[in-house]
């Protein structure tokens, strides 16, 4: 079990994280469904697995990270900020405007804290394992290359080119994380395109694959405790089980808010509702 | 080949047995070096340098989109990835990923890619490299270049070192022998004079070159015209100044194995709109329609880029 008082800051992170997405969502148009079920995962990832410097984001022995879902860059933002990578006053001054450095997708030509410009799916993960092998020709052993996908990216055949390569070439220092939301644009993942058991696929190519729920903070602490090392030669994936939207009643499960944008009065009750949730799983203290 | 086991000018030789040969030289030169094929490694001719240097040598199998993105993270993490495939695949199975992995994010990949337009014509067009000018000239950072003879692709790739973005290297199946007597500077994006005149002149990439210099030999028997032979090695970015000193012979044959649309011979022309220079002018290269299998020495004539061709058709500036 991990460390309580972790789980609980984690926790705490998290909720923050989300009402800084609906506040950016009543100021503009966001990926809001993507952004809010990986908020947990994302929020394990940077506030607690990721080596990093934030001082020097080239540092070499940095853990990597490549948003493969390159949509839910928002989230990745505010954890970036909460992480002290820039303030929270410079997403929303300059998410989506003239040469600002945050917008829909990720972009790194301005913003030196995305290593790799993402958005068109099944990049990120290929993209990945060059990185991954890049650090093993290095012999830097102590570097993961972490990245985020979506389930519906995994539509997208490069993905599992990228499955097969990592496979072949050992790189066990890969982590990957799939944002199993069970939904794309147009709909669920059975009306649209059903994937079946991504757990069983991943294990099939010989990864590391282990299933959780992806907004259990415990759970997803325990699992990155128990990655096997950087140096290990099965690539790692982990499967987190999300709702789209989540923890906000009117967007949960919903393709109608794969992206959008809020009015205040709907954004304060969205806050509330994921107030309420944070306090009775936690208490009033 | 001559001594230490370099080709010489009297060979027939192919541009991608000159590449596995300095592949390996670079290879030695610089450990930042490395290699990533899409299981065509034999016919790309990668076998010596991935013996040299089995762990800079990367195979992913039939999966030229994984190849370039592969590359790019490699590149990423400061190596200089040489990625090989045919040109076909390399500018459209893996267009997003040059586009998106490698130009977007300003790597610095080498692309390499054989069968350039007709010069693979039997084995159809799905292996045939017709649109990748068109498609890799248009992408952001993206060099464009083609050797003018199979020797020269050492010359490319040495000076592929040092250039900063992402290449594209297009190169055509057919041997030939090397169209320069005696070692030559080059540089990426300085066209070179390989005859003199000014009555005329041909300006080509790749195989056409020698083929017009054949033409223009020819044209001096037949008329005394003195045809200028300008092989523009470098479609992007292209030489303005060759291009412009070459206008003004008042006549130019540009002709290049590839697609005439958004060729070599387009952005020759839109230089010259640009720069306010007129002359006559005619493009020569891979009609913009799909043509049955055929060989290349039938499929070059049909379009008049073989030496007849060019003839006839700088001929035909002549006479106007």
């Amino acid at each position: 079990m991990a460390d309580k008082t972790i789980v609980k800051n984690l926790d705490s992170n998290a909720l923050e994280i989300r009402l800084k997405l609906l506040k950016l969502c009543e100021q503009t148009l966001i990926h809001i469904g993507g952004d809010l079920s990986v908020t947990d995962v994302m929020t394990v990832i940077w506030q607690y697995a990721m080596n990093y410097d934030v001082k020097n984001p080239a540092w070499e022995d940095r853990d990597r990270f490549i948003l493969s879902k390159g949509h839910a860059s928002a989230v990745t933002s505010f954890n970036q900020a909460m992480r002290g990578c820039f303030s929270y006053e410079e997403i929303y001054r300059e998410y989506c405007t003239d040469n600002g450095r945050f917008g829909m997708h990720s972009c790194n030509l301005l913003n030196p804290f995305v290593d790799v410009s993402t958005g068109s799916l099944g990049h990120g993960l290929p993209v990945a394992t060059g990185l991954a092998m890049g650090l093993r020709l290095k012999k830097n052993h102590k570097s993961r290359v972490f990245t985020v996908m979506g389930d519906g990216e995994l539509n997208e055949g490069t993905m599992w080119e990228a499955v097969a390569t990592a496979n072949q070439y050992k790189l066990g220092n890969l982590v990957g994380f799939v944002d199993n939301n069970h939904m794309s644009f147009d709909g669920t993942n059975k009306e649209v395109m059903d994937m079946g058991n991504l757990t069983d696929k991943f294990r099939l190519y010989g990864w590391h694959a282990i299933e959780v729920n992806g907004h259990d903070i415990n759970d997803l602490v325990d699992t990155v405790n128990q990655l096997p090392a950087p140096d290990s030669l099965t690539p790692s994936v982990i499967i987190a089980n999300t709702i789209k939207g989540n923890g906000v009643d009117f967007m949960a499960d919903s393709p109608a808010w794969h992206a959008g944008k809020i009015d205040e009065e709907t954004r304060q009750k969205a806050e509330e509702q994921l107030v309420a949730a944070f306090k009775r799983k936690w208490g009033d203290s | 080949m001559g001594e230490n086991g370099n080709y010489t000018f009297r060979d027939l030789t192919a541009a991608r047995d000159v590449a596995g040969a300095a592949m390996t030289k670079l290879g030695e030169t610089s450990d930042k070096v490395v290699v990533v094929n899409a299981d065509l490694m034999r016919s790309s001719r990668m076998q010596d340098f991935s013996m040299r240097f089995p762990d800079r040598s990367f195979n992913v199998g039939i999966a030229e989109q994984q190849m370039v993105s592969f590359a790019a993270g490699l590149a990423k993490e400061g190596f200089m990835p040489y990625c090989f495939t045919f040109g076909a695949f390399m500018s459209m199975r893996a267009c997003e990923q040059v586009r998106t992995d490698v130009c977007y994010n300003g790597l610095p990949v080498r692309f390499v890619g054989n069968n350039a337009g007709y010069s693979a014509g039997t084995m159809g067009a799905t292996h045939c490299a017709l649109e990748d000018v068109g498609i890799m000239t248009s992408m952001g950072n993206m060099a464009v270049v083609e050797p003018g003879d199979p020797l020269q692709m050492a010359k490319i790739l040495e000076a592929s070192l040092m250039w900063e973005g992402p290449l594209y290297i297009r190169m055509g199946r057919e041997s030939q022998t090397a169209l320069y007597k005696e070692d030559y500077k080059f540089e990426i994006g300085k066209a070179i004079q390989v005859m003199g005149g000014d009555d005329g002149a041909f300006i080509c990439s790749g195989a056409v070159v020698h083929l017009a210099v054949e033409a223009a030999k020819a044209i001096k028997k037949e008329s005394g015209a003195n045809i200028r032979v300008i092989d523009m090695h470098t479609i992007k970015p292209l030489d303005i100044d060759a291009v412009l000193s070459a206008a003004r012979t008042g006549r130019l044959v540009v002709a290049q194995d590839a697609n005439i649309i958004g060729g070599l011979g387009h952005l020759i022309a839109a230089t010259l709109m640009e720069a306010g220079v007129f002359c006559k002018y005619k493009i020569l290269g891979c009609p913009d329609h799909y043509v049955p299998i055929a060989t290349t020495e039938y499929l070059y004539a049909k379009n008049e880029y073989d030496v007849n061709g060019l003839i006839l058709n700088m001929n035909r500036l002549l006479n106007k």
